[in-house]
């Protein structure tokens, strides 16, 4: 159920987040963290207004790459040709890419028949396209890539970094946010509704087109969003870096390994994802990187297709706990490296304990609570 | 006759070449239970579908209590006043039983709030029997329970006009009689009813009129003794040696 403190908590998390820039003068922690941070609110803001689309309405986008680059091509183009305040370029970038998906929206939510794989295929199709015409359209790009020189971040946001970690923040929680709202409106009840059975759902009275056009232009708007944000952050853009397939598929990654059903399930993800691709990028063991995100997500798949969210909220502490145990473990005995990379490891091992099916887990703590019976007891160890 | 409900002008629908409505002319008027009955193919399900939206007829009008709803998408028609429940149960299957009821409650007649169609909600699902399930995922109703979450949902969308698609197919004679009371039920709240239906002895003790269709097309249309003595109908179901 929604609760009505629910905007103070957002807002709570986001002033403490919010401060971490300027604690960290205090504490004397690296930059780079800062720039882990943006990177882990700028998943979450794409998983999330993906799963926003695709996990609410069952409608399984592949054309996010579409967006994101409209996002990331409106911010270069105004800023670099047309000396545009990056600021203001930053809502121009959502809009854009909202306009393109209220276009596709148009045309195929029409078609009912257009569901599941064609309608992935069709966003896909989508993406390649505009790469295509980004590719050779001078006036954007043209095939050399844009080179943005460094922006003047405005004074109340300090360095280059931390204004970088603060947008992204606020676009995070934003997004987050309206996730959170739409799952618990009645708007949301129609999307699901959608999502189990569209044919149904029209019948018993959902305006199942208003609903998916307005649905697809939330989603495309944050993606473009954050994406426009992105390019200041990726500094030289290209066709390739931008169209490509990378963030297609980890955002799906992160909606699937985190749980597409809630509103909470892709935070999860884009979190733990992100996490273990840059420690194994970090560490010497790059080339393990895409063969354990591969075959994690195969094992997701396979033994926990609802995604880690709904089992680590039924056995909250315990996982916390074991994550703390180990994550404590590895600082004691000084292994792991990093503070990252330690966290990445004592993530692997909570999302090996939450693979143990609800029946097994169940056994178990029926074998702790039975020991400590017979501890109280007072019957002499076996 | 009473107030006229929903007149069908001529309705023709073809699907490809096959013509499942071949002009179709009936009526509904308030306070009655029509019995639509025909053998298999006739077009009894097209007609249901036709009637809600989920096909555009390929000729012939439909009016809705002085509207014309030919043309108007599946969840307007709803919103107007007509519900009908599917043959074969179509639940949320993500969803409590609760929020398949909401869904209908909160959309299906005057855009509702949700905590006011959680009320709403939870009366159909007390007037179908359903409420011990309330909280339960769909998954665990069986069949017949299945069929009254169909009527459940419908109801919540406060019809006047109550389309029922085969509500006693796979059920046994116990569930039926409890369907059969059920029906009657609503009907005495005061919600028109058509009721599609091959148990012959159930719409022939429901219906106050009946009409038979054949190859898409009305052969025979009112009292129940009297459809059932028609030649053409006898025709129809058993064949030219009986008739």
């Amino acid at each position: 159920m929604k609760k009505w403190s629910a905007p103070l908590w957002f807002l709570a998390v986001g002033i403490l987040l919010g401060l971490v820039p300027w604690l960290r003068t205090v504490l004397g922690f690296p930059i780079f963290y800062l720039i882990f941070l943006y990177f882990i609110f700028f998943w979450v803001a794409q998983a999330i207004s993906w799963n926003i689309l695709t996990g609410y309405s069952g409608y399984f986008s592949f054309g996010t790459g579409a967006f994101f680059g409209v996002g990331v091509y409106t911010m270069a183009t105004l800023i670099d040709k047309y000396d545009f305040n990056f600021l203001s370029a930053l809502p121009i970038g959502g809009i854009l890419a909202m306009l393109l998906g209220l276009g596709i929206g148009f045309v195929v939510f029409r078609l009912r028949q257009l569901k599941g794989e064609l309608f992935a295929l069709l966003t896909l199709a989508v993406d390649f396209v505009l790469a295509a015409v980004v590719r050779n359209t001078d006036s954007i790009d043209g095939g050399f890539g844009v080179r943005l020189g460094s922006v003047q971040p405005p004074a109340f946001l300090g360095s280059f970094s931390t204004m970088m970690y603060i947008l992204s923040l606020v676009i995070a929680l934003i997004t987050v946010f309206i996730a959170y709202s739409i799952y618990y409106s009645r708007f949301g009840l129609g999307l699901f509704a959608i999502r189990d059975d569209e044919e149904v759902a029209e019948g018993l009275g959902v305006p199942t087109f208003r609903y998916k056009m307005t649905v697809f232009s939330i989603s495309c708007f944050l993606i473009g969003v954050s994406g426009a944000l992105h390019a200041l952050q990726i500094g030289y853009i290209t066709v390739e870096g931008t169209f490509a397939l990378r963030v297609p598929l980890f955002v799906i990654l992160m909606s699937v390994l985190g749980g597409r059903q809630h509103w909470f399930g892709p935070v999860i993800g884009a979190v733990v994802i992100y996490t273990l691709t840059d420690t194994f990028s970090q560490a010497s063991i790059e080339y393990l990187n895409q063969i354990i995100i591969g075959s994690l997500l195969i094992v997701m798949i396979l033994f926990l297709r609802e995604g880690i969210f709904e089992r680590l909220r039924r056995r909250f502490w315990p996982s916390f706990g074991l994550l703390l145990i180990v994550l404590a473990a590895q600082l004691a005995f000084g292994i792991g490296g990093r503070l990252i990379s330690q966290t990445a490891y004592a993530m692997l091992i909570t999302i090996a304990f939450l693979l143990i099916s609800d029946n097994g887990y169940a056994r178990l703590t029926r074998s702790i609570q039975f020991l400590q019976a017979k501890k109280q007891v007072g019957v002499s160890d076996v | 006759m009473s107030d006229l409900m929903l007149a069908c002008n001529n309705v023709v629908k073809d699907f490809g070449g096959v013509r499942a409505l071949a002009g179709v002319n009936a009526r509904v008027s308030q306070g009655e239970i029509l019995g639509l009955v025909g053998p298999n193919g006739s077009g009894k399900s097209t007609l249901i579908n036709v009637i809600t939206g989920l096909h555009e007829p390929t000729a012939g009008r439909l009016i809705f209590q002085g509207r014309d709803i030919t043309a108007d998408e599946p969840h307007l028609i709803t919103q107007l006043g007509i519900a009908r429940t599917y043959q074969v149960p179509r639940p949320f299957n993500t969803m409590t039983v609760l929020e398949n009821v909401m869904v209908s409650a909160t959309f299906g007649h005057s855009n509702l709030g949700l905590d006011q169609a959680r009320v709403d909600a939870r009366e159909a699902l007390e007037f179908t029997g359903l409420a011990a399930y309330a909280e339960a995922p769909v998954g665990k109703l069986n069949l017949h329970q299945r069929k009254f979450l169909e009527l459940a949902r419908a109801l919540s969308t406060k019809p006047q006009l109550l389309l029922l698609d085969e509500v006693m197919a796979g059920l046994n004679p116990t569930e039926i009689d409890q369907s059969v009371a059920m029906i009657r039920k609503v009907y005495e709240s005061g919600v028109t009813i058509v009721i599609v239906e091959h148990l012959m002895r159930v719409v022939t003790s429901l219906s106050t009129r009946m009409i038979i269709l054949n190859y898409g097309r009305v052969i025979a249309d009112g009292q129940p003794e009297q459809v059932m003595r028609d030649p053409e109908v006898i025709i129809a179901y058993l064949g030219k040696d009986y008739a």
